[in-house]
């Protein structure tokens, strides 16, 4: 993606530079402590090159702080919970949006549609919600706006991590030899 | 900073529209034939992309031949951010995808619509309107400054939005009298749509103030901009209620219908769907893939990890971060340690040609970095560049995958990688037992197995 060039750049640099300071590279942890120290400093990268403008920006960071805080305490990887109920709802969603489509609709129904229809939305707008970080406070409008720069943004993540990792992969061998 | 907000409709326009393309015509289409955004008639949008047999909007045609001789005299004020903004958008329809040689080649077309013709605010100023200047919240590893937000023309639109918001009053004084950067474009781009009553737009007009006499006057007339500061007017519609709440009501509908359609042109595969639910529903599916790459990548650098001196690596990727963008942080000084300072040259040429590799390519395009590997002569990473290519091209594009089927499908491709990649034996045994620990949350049994 050729977008925001700059953005991916701030987020590899502070991806690097917090890799590098909280010492990822030592060999002392373990290798479930080392992603979760990654995925850490990823998002932390994200919220900082992102900026303080959106919302979810400073949610994630406030997070991310809170975070720290707990797992100084041998705390059970809460983001691990996190995913699974995520996508027990996402499943929820989708099974009870299959059994609903099959349902035919008449006129009579017309009105119980509409009602049908807006608890649908509610109950995703509830799912989209849990998902970007800051989201309760949101009304429905600011909810969809910060879900968008939100998407862009890990969208930015996402290619910035790849690069990194290939450039990690690849020229090794190249970098060695010429030392 | 009052006429800011207005800026954003005028200014871009030129800038990230000269440079459209044939190449992305599918995509500009795409942008084109989705429902626009109400902005204002008045208010210049980006010339539609050169199609006009094809666009259905009634934009008018002659745009594209303004946009010729447009080409020259385009300073836009936001030169690179225009661009970059505008090949965000072409890159993230999912039609961009199919015209792979105009991954560099810019943009704009795509614009053809209402958010390209946002993207000119600039982004500080936008930042500025927008919600009020927090003191940045510590996170703890990240001491760089990032001074520069990120030109996202979502974001800017949303901006827009907000901005509108933040200052209402100004903002109707400025509207009538486009601002000048592009005044022949203004005037080619004027969005000849009668039926469009809705006059304010998004512009920024809340219909929620005292003023409801005013805001009663029948649809019927072109735009009359009422210049009273501190109201915000709102045309109402022919044959809708006039009082002051169905009018809110109203405007925050037509606002939430708007991110709607800006999601819906994010999120690949979403056009075709109608409804909103199920459109949340694929956003949602979207954002939790994403994120799930995020995780699944950063397990990966994880793996890696271990063999990767983090201290040499980011000072030259610092170097040449800052040589390419000019910053200027003082990360940078304090990142004096260079490990590597002689290869540093070759080094920096490899990663660079990796950076530009992958910011102007795609990921579908595994011969580009097939070739790039054999360059350097490495035997794998075709392999693996390849595999992973595919398969990333290939989930990335498809919307419909469950959760399992993307965890299976990352799963199998790390395993291929693992493989083929040079992680010792050991490690590589260890990292898929920690893989499937973490589906089955049995890691803590594996690490005492180990």
């Amino acid at each position: 993606m050729q977008g925001s060039k700059q953005f991916k750049r701030a987020i590899l640099k502070n991806l690097v530079l917090g890799l590098r300071k909280r010492g990822v590279a030592s060999r002392d942890m373990s290798f479930h402590e080392r992603k979760s120290a990654v995925r850490h400093a990823a998002d932390a990268a994200l919220a900082a090159a992102r900026g303080t403008a959106p919302c979810w920006s400073r949610s994630l960071a406030a997070e991310l702080s809170r975070g720290q805080d707990a797992q100084l305490r041998p705390a059970t990887s809460a983001s691990e919970e996190y995913t699974p109920r995520k996508m027990t709802m996402c499943k929820r969603i989708s099974r009870r949006r299959r059994s609903i489509r099959a349902r035919p609709k008449s006129k009579a129904t017309a009105k119980a549609a509409d009602v049908l229809a807006r608890v649908m939305v509610r109950r995703r707008t509830r799912a989209l919600r849990d998902i970007v970080p800051g989201g309760r406070g949101m009304d429905e409008c600011t909810l969809l706006g910060e879900t968008l720069d939100y998407a862009v943004s890990l969208k930015a993540q996402v290619d910035t991590m790849q690069l990194l990792l290939r450039a990690l992969q690849a020229p090794k061998n190249p970098m060695l030899m010429q030392q | 900073m009052a006429a800011t907000p207005f800026a954003f409709f005028t200014s871009p326009s030129s800038p990230s529209l000269t440079q459209a393309e044939p190449a992305s015509a599918h995509a500009a289409l795409d942008l084109a034939s989705a429902p626009r955004l109400p902005i204002r008639n008045r208010h210049c949008l980006p010339p539609p992309p050169p199609h006009p047999s094809l666009r259905p909007n009634p934009q008018t045609p002659p745009a594209p031949a303004s946009a010729a001789p447009m080409r020259h005299p385009s300073s836009p004020p936001p030169p690179q951010e225009l661009p970059a903004a505008g090949a965000e958008i072409q890159a993230l329809t999912p039609s961009s995808s199919a015209g792979p040689s105009s991954s560099t080649t810019p943009i704009g077309g795509g614009g053809g619509g209402s958010f390209t013709a946002l993207l000119g605010l600039p982004t500080s100023q936008a930042m500025e309107l927008l919600l009020p200047r927090l003191a940045p919240p510590a996170p703890a590893p990240a001491p760089a400054p990032a001074p520069t937000f990120p030109s996202d023309p979502h974001l800017v639109d949303r901006a827009a939005r907000f901005s509108t918001f933040a200052s209402p009053s100004p903002v109707s004084p400025s509207s009538p009298s486009p601002t000048p950067p592009p005044p022949p474009a203004a005037n080619a781009k004027r969005k000849a749509d009668p039926g469009d009553r809705t006059s304010k737009g998004k512009a920024a007009k809340k219909g929620k103030t005292a003023a409801g006499a005013d805001e009663s006057k029948p649809a019927g007339g072109g735009d009359g901009e009422d210049e009273k500061p501190a109201y915000v007017h709102v045309r109402a519609r022919r044959g809708q209620a006039t009082d002051s709440h169905s009018l809110a009501e109203r405007a925050r509908r037509e606002k939430i219908n708007a991110r709607m359609e800006l999601l819906k042109e994010l999120v690949p595969g979403c056009s075709k769907v109608s409804g909103t639910a199920l459109v949340l529903d694929e956003i949602i599916n979207h954002v939790q893939s994403l994120q799930r790459q995020v995780e699944y990548l950063s397990m990966r650098l994880a793996a890696v990890n271990p063999r990767v001196d983090f201290g040499g690596l980011d000072s030259f990727l610092t170097t040449e971060c800052g040589r390419l963008a000019g910053l200027n942080c003082k990360n940078g000084i304090d990142l004096e340690q260079v490990t590597w300072p002689e290869m540093g040259v070759h080094g920096a040429r490899h990663l660079m040609q990796l950076q530009q590799q992958f910011w102007h390519g795609d990921l579908a395009h595994p011969h580009q970095v097939a070739s790039q590997w054999e360059k350097r002569g490495d035997g794998h990473p075709p392999v693996f560049s390849n595999s992973s290519s595919s398969l990333f091209g290939y989930d990335l594009t498809s919307s419909g995958k469950t959760c399992m089927q993307t965890y299976i499908l990352y799963l199998t491709e790390f395993i291929c990688l693992s493989f083929t990649s040079s992680i010792s034996g050991l490690d590589h045994v260890f990292l898929s037992f920690a893989l499937s620990g973490v589906f089955s949350k049995c890691t803590d049994n594996v690490k005492r197995v180990l």
